[in-house]
């Protein structure tokens, strides 16, 4: 019996000690050749420059000079703004302050780099993106690109870096804020050739610096959607949309599903526009109402309704990523 | 000293074992490659570099939506003229936030540039004011060719502001508007009771 035991503990040392050698040799092996490949420098994507001096906002080198006009311009005029103070107002709970420097801070903390309309997410990332995003007719002004690729270093288990001014940089948190302009943020009439106003170009920097705060943070089980190729359950991570559930864009995934998303944030800008700018002219107020009667139509009707009447919790604007 | 043998054999075995985890584990993180245990599924091969598990522009969308391919869709069409007689409609609305979901449809824009001009005029010209207040109140109702909510709610909201300006011309039709409406526009244009008593 003793015997027996015996024997059967030495057929079980040497079994665990050849499977321990077999995984130490294969882990040295990959760690000297990981040592000894040489690492590819970032490709070359030209020298960003500051989009101003007090803001920490990289314009890459795709954009051309039309678009940084457009984009100094629009970050001028959100410093620009002064509205008449209202203590405790969404406004202040959301950006700071009534003026443009808390609505500038709110930009600088959540738009990190901005890349032009036809740079290819394949050229700026270490990794193919699906089909369809490039290809699309979509004529858009701006999206945040960097929230998704963020969600997709979770799904797909790895760091990956985006690449600009020549370097590589980790996409580690949603708030690196890669904005991506699109063509119609500087042509948005191709008839004509006209550009967008600049409130409503704003209000769509407002709308996409959203989407770089993770609110609430992913627990294990968005790790886990996340993980099987689904959006984390917490949509208030990255402020995703959702399938609107009424209205006139019934069915299509425009709409904010938790409080104050993307389209609450750009109501709430534009919103402040139209009750409170006195230095607007007409042509101005009358695209911050269509901006924010449009945001507004995008939330559910009881949400839209309890903050026209200021009766909704005020934002929380904190963004808690998981620690990688 | 068979059990001194022993002990050491199964210290070096788990030093081995560890050493080797960690080597794996190191190696896996500075590489680019996923490590194959905890590949998601046929998606990613290490052959091939790693596909997203979605579309990235629609990462803010829901699943169930981004995961199918859009049809593919003819060029946009021009947008058609608008302006008070002829606000945005429902369909060309939808059809151009399918195209772009972040944006406030260029068909609103357009028509609030061309309501610019026309409250510039309604506020400065009584025959004007009152040709706008017709065409307001009749766009808010519907009235025309079933305009989208949100053209609506903004002709009723610019309805409102002539109200205040001049309350005792358009006062009175303007609360027999609010009457007629539903709570749904009320609310959007910012004319519901609750923003009324404010």
């Amino acid at each position: 019996m003793t015997f027996r035991l015996e024997a059967s503990f030495r057929a079980n040392q040497i079994r665990g000690m050849l499977i321990a050698s077999v995984f130490f040799f294969v882990g040295c092996k990959r760690i000297v050749d990981t040592v000894v490949k040489p690492q590819l420098p970032p490709p070359r994507t030209g020298t960003a420059e500051p989009l101003a001096p007090n803001l920490n906002i990289s314009l890459d080198a795709s954009l051309t000079t039309k678009e940084r006009d457009f984009l100094r311009e629009d970050f001028n005029y959100a410093q620009s703004l002064k509205f008449k103070e209202v203590p405790e107002s969404y406004f202040v709970r959301a950006f700071g302050s009534e003026d443009g420097t808390g609505l500038l801070k709110y930009l600088d903390d959540r738009i990190g780099h901005i890349i032009g309309p036809d740079t290819t997410v394949e050229s700026r990332f270490n990794y193919t993106s699906a089909s369809g995003s490039e290809n699309s007719k979509a004529v858009t002004i701006a999206t945040n690109i960097g929230t998704a690729v963020w969600l997709e270093t979770f799904a797909q288990r790895r760091g990956i870096s985006f690449f600009t001014n020549n370097t590589a940089l980790d996409v580690s948190d949603p708030r690196i804020g890669i904005i991506k302009l699109g063509k119609a943020y500087t042509v948005f009439d191709e008839a004509s050739g006209r550009a967008l106003n600049t409130v409503a170009r704003t209000s769509i920097l407002v709308h996409e610096a959203r989407h770089s705060d993770c609110t609430g943070g992913l627990n294990d089980r968005d790790m886990v959607s996340l993980t099987a190729g689904q959006l984390p359950e917490n949509r208030s991570c990255g402020h995703l949309h959702t399938i609107c559930a009424s209205g006139d864009y019934e069915g299509l995934p425009a709409c904010d599903g938790k409080p104050w998303g993307a389209y609450a944030m750009g109501w709430l800008f534009a919103n402040e526009i139209v009750e409170k700018c006195e230095t607007c002219s007409e042509s101005m107020r009358q695209m911050a109402m269509a901006v924010a009667i449009d945001s507004l139509t995008r939330l559910p009707p009881e949400m839209a309704k309890a903050m026209r009447n200021k009766t909704f919790p005020p934002p929380d604007m904190s963004s808690t990523p998981p620690a990688r | 000293m068979v059990d001194k043998k022993r002990w050491a054999v199964a210290a070096i075995a788990l030093a081995s074992a560890v050493l080797g985890s960690i080597g794996t584990q190191l190696y896996y993180e500075s590489s680019e490659t996923p490590h194959p245990s905890t590949r998601l599924n046929s998606k990613t091969d290490r052959s091939k570099p790693p596909q997203p598990l979605w579309n990235i522009k629609s990462t803010t969308e829901e699943t169930e939506v981004s995961e199918q391919q859009p049809p593919a869709e003819p060029a946009a069409p021009p947008p058609p003229e608008v302006s008070l007689e002829n606000p945005p409609q429902v369909k060309p609305m939808r059809d151009e936030v399918a195209r772009d979901l972040h944006t406030t449809p260029q068909m609103l824009l357009r028509f609030a540039e061309k309501l610019a001009s026309d409250m510039q005029g309604a506020f400065e010209n009584q025959e004007q004011r009152y040709k706008v207040s017709r065409q307001l109140i009749a766009c808010a109702r519907a009235q025309t060719n079933e305009p989208a909510v949100s053209a609506r709610a903004l002709c009723l909201a610019n309805f409102k502001r002539l109200k205040s300006k001049f309350p005792e011309e358009l006062g009175p039709s303007f609360y027999s508007l609010l009457a007629e409406l539903p709570e749904d526009i009320l609310i959007v244009a910012g004319a519901d009771k609750a923003s009324e008593e404010k």
